[in-house]
């Protein structure tokens, strides 16, 4: 066929407003992606959810994928940010950031051998990708922090929160009571004198907090913060009756400590509990524990708040178990046979990833304002 | 042979022909009514054996009121029940069904996905994309079974046997994948079957299946390597002579390439917004290919965009209309090369939803003359589903065992042997890792807090196989290995026993002896020693007994008092003398027939066995302390004895 000036005209106009729709559409996603952002930013993550879900409808993209992992997590739902980031991943090898983020949630649940193996076949296709290589860098801490390039959006390795000015992460600590309070180490010496602190859990979620003296455990080895607004709780209660048995699974959450505030989802150790200590007020750990004063939640097989994480005066990690405090969570229970029994055999053991969840509200940011 | 003879013979075998097709015929026909098939479709399924969240039929609805769906029981439970409203049915899928799996599934090479869908009824489904992230051979592996092999060994996450015949065994998928348009170079031919066929009332109905030819863009290099991917529409096309020649009419594609609805409506999952035309207005992929397919092509089963969309006589368009949804059925289907329109459907992904398709056939005919899809959610809330499950939980103890074998906790160490413990008795029924088990069991309530034991006694039957063995010694146990030995998640119960009950508990131990009707020895823990006669009489076998105290709370354990003779020459010396017994609440109640326990008083519940265990390696046998030896002196075995 041969084409007249007027047809090549046609053709060209149509092929100019087919590019148009074109470009309307990405620009459309975009602007989409955006506002997404600035949702999730503003601490809205069901908005930023659907925004995310939009966008992804109008194309099958990483970025508008890993948006959406965000928002999950940032909803406190990591077994699906998880399960949805493993597709994400396999799904757009052309995009590493993809793969990164997954191997990040599988280290902060715990999956060290796979977040490995997912970062080394990133690395093996995308061996000079920027973002692969600080990751790299930041994975073979044993407490790695984000920073930099590893915190630009779509794949930001950490939750999205405002940050609060010229403030460091001093220890971890655990919220109880419905989210009013929370018990830290004692912080004697890191904190300048007129600090003020702040907490901040895995979900971005910032307060002030003050020192409660008068309700503080006398021992010395802890501090009660009383919360300006309470934070959002699971409302799970904590371990009665008698700490969980030696031998029986435990998970600490706990948060790098460093001249940085910035916010981070909490990396979650699993082990076992070793046996009492001989003043029969806290026990060995089994956890591989990273952090120089921890103060993170410890949490038993169910789930439950077992104690808190400490280091003993000979450096290991301990158990301070709620035990100790009769207004920690639920009502102390008398220490009989059939409470052991409810304990051991009532409540099922959790997978690992959902006690993660329970981390992400459970375990805090303790954060120092001089 | 004549001309003449040549024709009535030729003639003869003509009627003999007619006649045998006419019979042929008449079997299809059956009744000559027409009847329905109901054909239960679902796509990308990607290994989500839990659940994926929430979803809602549409946009429209809030976040809040969109109930969790999918889970791999709850598909089962769902298509369970679709079946059960008509036995003519078929389950099929249009594929990744593996690959970009979360960790339950891809950790354990994707056999865990299979298991699962072997449970739910997959008969047939198309290869996508996602089949061949690991390669054609991992692909064909999983179709036959068996285990995944790792640097010449069989792989420790590969056979863990959940959901197949036994553990250690991975008995690849009953459903058959299908490969139309893959072509192996090297041979010419399909992958995998181009289609697979299923007869209903003398029926055949075929389904076709295939992968989008871009597949080689989208995937690793080595996964494809020695595959050619040809076009969808000419493959299909190419084959309906093929399938015609067999008696075929009705022919179902299912294909792993799709579209995703657009403008202006709210996408509901039995919408068509578009028609799924792109936003630019451009044909969709899906759309492409079925513009070009033969007229003999009376479903398509889609996949690929993760969208949910029934394009067919059951279209709805559902709208915002002042923030509630209002649907207007309009029916439609994508036009093929005849401009016919065909039904296409596709349910979203991760085993949200289930496309439920009932096709009329005409035995006539031998052809589908109408086609009937509805999408469904396939949702958590459902009562009657959750009690469905409630009453077969085969698919949800698949997830559960994967869930728990994916634990952080499972690969941990918590102990190392220094030879083999194997979970076989000896002659005289002891058992190396029940003697091991046993001494963990009295480690935990020892101390007076905890129970103040004197003695444990293990039920061998709780000794799982294969004990604790690795390919090598030292060997580093781990959780997991340990979960396997102890999967019963017993707690422990500290009793109170006279010399007589434990002497007649270890009676109860031989068939014909207090209702025991199967040899069961006991393992007993260290300090505890006794000696049976094969050859006595029931009620009467314990020979010797002697309980030496002994701290096993300290490694090496330590000898803390004078041996007693509990029991010489069958006479037990001080039948009130009492002791402090650990058991599981297993045997506590009567397990095993070891009704003496039920006399027991004074009970203390305790720690669970798993814990007890774990506590008395990792304290006691970890690196850097030295392993644990059976042949110690000082763990004392063999603890028991058989005399003639």
């Amino acid at each position: 066929m041969r084409w007249s000036v007027r047809h090549a005209c046609i053709a060209a106009a149509i092929g100019l407003v087919v590019a148009s729709s074109s470009i309307q559409a990405s620009d459309d996603r975009r602007a989409v992606l955006e506002r997404a952002e600035i949702d999730l930013a503003g601490g809205d993550a069901a908005a930023a959810a659907a925004g995310f879900e939009r966008a992804g409808a109008m194309a099958h993209t990483a970025d508008a994928e890993m948006g959406a992992v965000r928002a999950m997590l940032q909803q406190g739902e990591y077994r699906r940010a998880l399960a949805f980031c493993a597709h994400v991943a396999g799904a757009h090898l052309d995009a590493p950031e993809a793969a990164v983020l997954y191997a990040w949630l599988l280290r902060v649940g715990g999956h060290w051998r796979e977040s490995e193996g997912v970062l080394a076949a990133a690395t093996r296709r995308s061996p000079a990708h920027p973002v692969v290589q600080q990751a790299a860098r930041a994975l073979s801490m044993p407490l790695p922090t984000a920073s930099g390039a590893l915190l630009d959006t779509p794949h930001r390795l950490a939750p999205a929160a405002s940050d609060i000015a010229a403030g460091r992460v001093v220890s971890s600590g655990v919220l109880f009571d419905d989210g009013r309070r929370a018990l830290i180490p004692v912080l004697a010496t890191a904190l300048a004198p007129g600090s003020r602190l702040w907490v901040r859990n895995g979900l971005g979620q910032a307060r002030e907090a003050m020192i409660d003296g008068a309700a503080s455990p006398s021992d010395g080895r802890v501090l009660i913060l009383r919360l300006a607004e309470p934070l959002p709780s699971d409302r799970m209660g904590s371990s009665d009756g008698r700490a969980p048995f030696a031998g029986s699974p435990a998970f600490v959450a706990e948060y790098a400590e460093g001249d940085s505030q910035a916010p981070a989802w909490p990396w979650l150790r699993s082990g076992f509990l070793g046996s009492p200590q001989r003043d029969g007020k806290s026990s060995r750990l089994g956890v591989e524990v990273a952090a120089q004063r921890l103060g993170g939640p410890v949490f038993d097989a169910s789930g439950q708040v077992a104690g808190i994480a400490l280091r003993g005066v000979d450096g290991q990690a301990q158990l301070l178990p709620t035990s100790n405090w009769p207004r920690f969570g639920t009502t102390k229970t008398a220490t009989t046979a059939a409470a052991v029994e409810t304990s051991a055999a009532g409540r099922p053991p959790l997978a690992g990833d959902e006690i993660y969840e329970r981390a992400l509200r459970r375990a805090l940011q303790v954060i120092a304002v001089p | 042979m004549s001309t003449r003879r040549f024709a009535l013979a030729c003639a003869l075998a003509g009627a003999a022909v007619g006649l045998g097709l006419a019979a042929a015929g008449a079997q299809a026909q059956g009744g000559a009514a027409p009847f329905t098939v109901k054909i239960v479709g679902f796509n990308d399924y990607h290994g989500a054996l839990q659940s994926p969240g929430t979803f809602g039929v549409n946009t429209l609805v809030p976040f809040a009121q969109r109930p969790a769906v999918g889970g791999a029981e709850y598909l089962a439970a769902y298509i369970a029940r679709l079946k059960t409203q008509n036995a003519l049915n078929v389950v099929v899928g249009a594929g990744d069904l593996i690959g970009a799996s979360p960790l339950v599934s891809a950790l354990f090479f994707d056999e865990p996905a299979v298991e699962t869908l072997n449970k739910i009824g997959l008969e047939f489904t198309s290869v996508g994309n996602h089949e061949f992230d690991k390669g054609s051979a991992e692909l064909k592996r999983l179709q036959n079974g068996g285990c995944k092999i790792t640097n010449g060994l069989p792989d420790p996450n590969s056979c863990k046997g959940v959901g197949s015949g036994a553990p250690g065994t991975f008995d690849g998928a009953r459903f058959k994948w299908l490969s139309a348009n893959v072509i192996e170079t090297a041979t010419g031919r399909t992958l995998l079957p181009p289609y697979g066929i299923k007869t209903f009332n003398g029926v055949k109905v075929a389904f076709v299946g295939m992968t989008l030819k871009g597949t080689p863009g989208i995937v690793t290099p080595t996964g494809v390597a020695g595959l050619q991917f040809r076009d969808e529409a000419d493959t299909v096309n190419a084959l309906v002579p093929r399938l015609r020649a067999q008696g075929i009419e009705a022919i179902v594609v299912l294909v792993h390439q799709g579209g995703f609805q657009t403008s202006p409506n709210v996408g509901d999952i039995n919408g068509c917004d578009g028609n799924l035309r792109n936003a630019d207005g451009s044909e969709s992929e899906i759309g492409a290919i079925v513009k070009r397919l033969d007229n003999a092509v009376d479903l398509v089963i889609s996949a690929h965009t993760h969208a949910a969309y029934n394009c067919s006589a059951g279209t709805v368009d559902v709208r915002n209309v002042g923030g509630t949804a209002v649907g207007t059925a309009r029916p439609t289907g994508l036009a093929n090369a005849s401009g016919r329109l065909v039904p296409v459907t596709s349910a979203s992904a991760f085993g949200r939803i289930v496309t439920d398709i009932d096709v009329r056939i005409d035995p006539r005919s031998r052809d589908i003359v109408a086609v009937a899809p509805v999408n469904r959610l396939v949702d958590r809330t459902d009562a009657a589903i959750v009690a469905a499950i409630a009453a077969d939980p085969t698919v949800k103890n698949i997830v559960d065992g994967y869930s728990a074998l994916v634990s952080p906790l499972a690969g941990q160490v918590i102990g190392t042997i220094a030879a083999p413990l194997p979970s076989s008795a000896n002659a005289a029924g002891e058992v190396l890792a029940g003697n091991l088990i046993a001494d963990a069991q009295l480690k935990a309530t020892q101390p007076a807090s905890l129970g103040g034991a004197t003695i444990a006694f293990m039920n061998a039957g709780g000794v799982r196989s294969p004990g604790f063995v690795g390919p090598a010694y030292p060997y580093d146990v781990t959780y997991g290995n340990a979960f396997t030995v102890q999967p019963f998640g017993n707690s422990l119960v500290t009793v109170t026993l006279t010399s007589l009950q434990i002497k007649n508990l270890l009676e109860q131990q031989f068939v014909g002896c207090l209702g025991q009707t199967v040899q069961r020895v006991l393992q007993v823990s260290n300090g505890l020693r006794y000696s049976w006669s094969a050859a006595a009489a029931p009620c009467a076998k314990i020979v010797d007994l002697t309980y030496t105290p002994t701290d096993v709370t300290v490694v090496p354990p330590v000898v803390t008092g004078a041996p007693e003779m509990v029991v010489v020459g069958g006479v037990v010396q001080d039948p009130a003398r009492t002791y402090r017994v650990t058991v599981n609440n297993f045997i506590a109640t009567g397990g095993d027939g070891f009704t003496v326990l039920l006399g027991a008083g004074n009970a203390l519940g305790g720690a669970q066995d798993i814990d007890a265990l774990v506590s008395y390696l990792s304290e006691g046998y970890k690196a850097p302390k030295a392993p644990y030896d059976p042949g110690q002196p000082a763990l004392a075995i063999p603890r028991i004895t058989r005399l003639p």
